[in-house]
């Protein structure tokens, strides 16, 4: 689901506090619509003020000018008509200035101060015989004075004034326009407030309503993820817990004395079980893929060792129905690459053990490739892994197609509804490989049957170290006496863990809590703590850190076991100084695996490898063969074993020599002899390899028994180690 | 502080008391052990499944468990293995009960070991002593 990124993004970046509260945005906006009301008002009256000046000056200096003019032309040209008080003269003179637009008043006068002529309104005019040509200014008018002269001698004088109406207008319509701006400007701002009220604030509170809601919601939908991986991760505990009784239980019943008919009781519920196990992991592995917490861990691994280990564990079941079981690798196939091994395994098994489950008759054929990506992966050119599992089974209606990868959908409706299992396997493919960044498909082949395939993007590396995983040393279980410290709190784990270490020869001491796990490892001398990780008061991580602390570097080693089967708990053990994990519920292959690893190797090197990695480094075959050998009250005569290593390499050259040349009569005669010493010796897994060896021998076209016949000798190469290791143990503690 | 005298106990059962601990997931044989180590005068105190029993015993100090030895989730010889196994219970006294007849148990004994083991049709007259020599030979 891709509703889980979304909360995480939305916890990131808290939307609400990207935007400022709705009371504070509206004192901003109105600060900011005052701001620029008031800016473009001022502007505009400067700009106003500006021209108005400009032009009141110019007006101002004409009629200044026209005044000083006047009195100096009429003084000059009238002085005749002055000194003979020529009354149509004067007029004539003044003609030109009385028609003047501004003009307001003009007067001649003779020596005696007689007015000669006067035209226009003189009233409130000030004085201005002081100074001739002078320009006096007033409230109504500029006036000006000169006196008139002929000959040096003053005859009388002149009087001009010239309104200032026009400018006082131009003024008047500067202050009207002053008040209309400002009038315009606060209507502006009078609209521009009742919009930001009206509009901008409601949408701002939705904003921040919507902002909040979005943050409360994200908020939800974070705690909801969490509580769901927790959730799921406390239903796994639940789960396995009752799953440990039982499957161990079912384990250590298997182990005892019974009759034919409780056997196959017992079996058939082992079985029963394990798959239950399935489903609840399935599900549990698509929840937690779903919740979207999953971790990937990428890490140097060989293709084709990933390709051999998973066609082998699946060798068995393809030759029970008789199906060919094969794999090919392209020389263009890197030695080593960059995966998650685990999830490779799970997707690959996933793909060969449902075409082995669906195919009835013919073949199972796993092919890989590497080079440019191909068509199935979306992002580009980056070099791929591809991986194809044909079969020759019915194939899949086109119909169904279209739903094969969707959880929860199985394509058999009810005919073929006899088939086990969740309908998540795919899904969980689906997600994986996506996860992975490759991508996964189905084609139908066109002989009929299914090719699922899957392409991831190819990082090579250099390849993986194997230094100290040969197989002998993980078998050499512990001949000191000192005993195993167990640490549960609950009682069933207990006894479950108690019986089967005691069912591996090792003498144990019980802890049932933190705390007590700290004391004994103070007073007590332990080769080993099994520590479980989920205890009431000082858990399990806890306790080992202060067992770490009181030990002060003293090695000793502790595995943790834990009903987590995530992957998180991997780190988590890690970190709490924990050398390696099992997952309850505990299996006795993996206990004992866990076991040989951890007491085998006595001088632990200064600086271990990561106790998990080692752990998935180790091939699952080598497991099931050391709990194999390690299964109590097998008798195994010395002499067999010897006769068993002897014989078995010349028969195994024998069986290569026939299958090479098709001598498939010779091959099964082979297989069979062989699956009956190896039977004999209690090596289930080279004996069930044999079977089907031999079963292969019978379909007429053979195929994959190539394969078959290595992964036999590959059988055959780690149970001699196991048997080696195994009489030398025995040697040393018989000669003492 | 007036102090009482203790409850007076037969003379016959004189003996330190002890905290005893009954485990057994049948109501009424839980019921009729209680009752019968009270009357010895210990302290008794009982849980009707073995889980939890060593958080129990830790906690309130039991000096002896009387365990039943069917019980579905865990047998009393399982638990009496796991209690053994436990450095910091070297001190515990364990008992065993059982309906069955003792005659049928023999392929226990090797599980059991030295543990006492008392019939439930005996209990009247072993558990008792079978208890406080558990207590001693701790």
């Amino acid at each position: 689901m891709h509703g889980s990124t979304s909360p995480a993004l939305l916890a990131g970046s808290p939307v609400a506090e990207l935007l400022p509260s709705g009371a504070r945005m509206q004192v901003r906006l109105t600060l900011l619509m005052l701001l620029l009301v008031g800016l473009l008002t001022a502007l505009s009256s400067l700009l106003v003020r500006g021209v108005f000046s400009s032009i009141t000056a110019s007006l101002t200096n004409d009629l200044r000018w026209k005044a000083q003019r006047g009195v100096a032309e009429l003084s000059y040209s009238a002085d005749f008509a002055v000194l003979t008080a020529n009354e149509p003269l004067l007029l004539e003179a003044a003609k030109h200035y009385t028609a003047d637009a501004d003009f307001l008043y003009v007067r001649f006068r003779n020596a005696q101060g007689q007015a000669l002529l006067e035209r226009g309104s003189g009233a409130g005019l000030p004085a201005a015989e002081e100074l001739p040509e002078a320009v006096v200014e007033s409230s109504l008018a500029f006036s000006s004075w000169a006196p008139v002269v002929i000959e040096g001698l003053r005859v009388g004088d002149v009087t001009l004034a010239l309104s200032k109406q026009r400018l006082q207008a131009g003024t008047q319509l500067y202050r009207r326009m002053l008040v209309l701006g400002l009038l315009g400007a606060s209507a502006a701002l009078a609209v521009a407030l009742w919009f930001v009220r009206s509009y901008v604030v409601p949408i701002l509170r939705v904003t921040e309503r919507t902002a909040l809601e979005l943050q409360r919601t994200a908020k939800i939908a974070l705690a909801s993820a969490e509580a769901k991986s927790q959730f799921l991760a406390n239903m796994s505990h639940e789960i396995r817990t009752p799953m440990n009784g039982v499957l161990g239980m079912l384990q250590l019943a298997q182990q005892t004395d019974l009759s034919a008919v409780q056997r196959r009781y017992l079996d058939i519920m082992s079985t029963s079980a394990r798959s239950l196990l399935k489903v609840v992991n399935d599900i549990l592995n698509f929840s937690k893929l779903n919740a979207g917490g999953y971790q990937l861990r990428p890490e140097p691994c060989s293709p084709r060792e990933l390709i051999e280990e998973t066609v082998t564990l699946f060798a068995q079941r393809a030759a029970e129905k008789g199906l060919q079981l094969s794999a090919e690798l392209a020389a263009s196939v890197p030695d080593a690459v960059l995966l998650d091994a685990d999830r490779f395994r799970q997707i690959l098994g996933n793909l060969v053990g449902n075409a082995l489950k669906f195919t009835d008759r013919g073949s199972v054929k796993v092919s890989v490739f590497a080079g440019p990506a191909g068509p199935h992966l979306a992002s580009s050119s980056a070099p791929a892994l591809e991986v194809y599992v044909d079969d020759t089974g019915p194939g899949i209606p086109e119909s169904e197609q279209s739903r094969l990868f969707q959880a929860f959908s199985q394509v058999d409706g009810s005919s073929r509804r006899a088939h086990e299992g969740t309908g998540l396997g795919l899904a969980i493919c689906k997600q994986l490989v996506e996860l992975m960044g490759g991508a996964i498909g189905y084609r139908q082949q066109e002989a009929g049957g299914s090719r699922f395939y899957f392409a991831l993007p190819l990082n090579g590396c250099a390849p993986p170290q194997l230094g100290a995983a040969a197989p002998g040393q993980r078998l050499a279980l512990p001949r000191n006496d000192r005993p195993v410290l167990l640490v549960d709190d609950n009682e069933v784990n207990q006894i479950v863990a108690v019986e089967l270490l005691e069912s591996l020869g090792l003498r144990v001491d019980v802890a049932s809590s933190g705390q007590d796990a700290v004391e004994a490892v103070q007073s007590g001398d332990y080769a080993l703590v099994l520590m479980d990780c989920q205890m009431p008061g000082m858990d399990g991580y806890e306790a080992t850190r202060e067992i770490r602390r009181q030990l002060q570097g003293r090695k000793l080693p502790i595995v943790a076991f834990t009903a987590h089967a995530l992957a998180e708990e991997r780190d988590k053990v890690q970190q709490a100084g924990m050398d390696d994990y099992l997952t309850k519920p505990i299996e006795l292959e993996q206990l004992a695996a866990v076991l040989s690893r951890q007491l085998g190797s006595a001088p632990r090197s200064a600086s271990p490898a990561p106790a998990a990695s080692r752990a998935r480094s180790q091939p699952p075959l080598l497991d099931a063969m050391a709990a194999e050998l390690l299964q109590p009250g097998l008798r195994r005569p010395p002499k067999a074993v010897e006769a068993f290593l002897r014989q078995t390499p010349e028969e195994l050259t024998l069986l290569r020599k026939a299958a090479a040349e098709r001598r498939h009569d010779e091959v099964g005669r082979i297989a069979h002899k062989l699956k009956g010493s190896a039977g004999s010796l209690g090596a289930l897994q080279l004996a069930r390899l044999c079977e089907g060896l031999q079963h292969a021998t019978k379909d007429p076209s053979a195929e994959g028994l190539g394969e078959l016949v290595v992964a036999l000798g590959h059988s055959y190469q780690q149970l001699s180690a196991a048997l080696r290791e195994l009489q030398q143990a025995a040697s040393e503690r018989g000669a003492p | 502080m007036n102090l009482r005298p203790a409850k007076a106990r037969p003379a016959e059962l004189a003996g330190p008391a002890l905290r005893v601990l009954v485990i057994d997931d049948d109501d009424v044989a839980r019921a009729v052990i209680v009752d019968l180590l009270q009357q010895e005068g210990h302290k008794v105190t009982s849980l009707p499944s073995p889980i939890g029993a060593t958080k129990h015993i830790v906690d309130q100090r039991v000096n002896v468990v009387v365990l039943d030895l069917m019980m579905p989730s865990m047998s009393g010889d399982k638990l009496a293995k796991l209690l053994g196994r436990n450095p910091k219970l070297k001190q515990l006294g364990v008992v065993l009960v059982t309906s069955a007849r003792l005659e049928d148990l023999s392929a226990l004994a090797d599980a059991i070991g030295s543990i006492a083991i008392v019939s439930k049709a005996g209990l009247q007259s072993h558990l008792g002593e079978a208890v406080r020599r558990a207590a001693h030979g701790r």
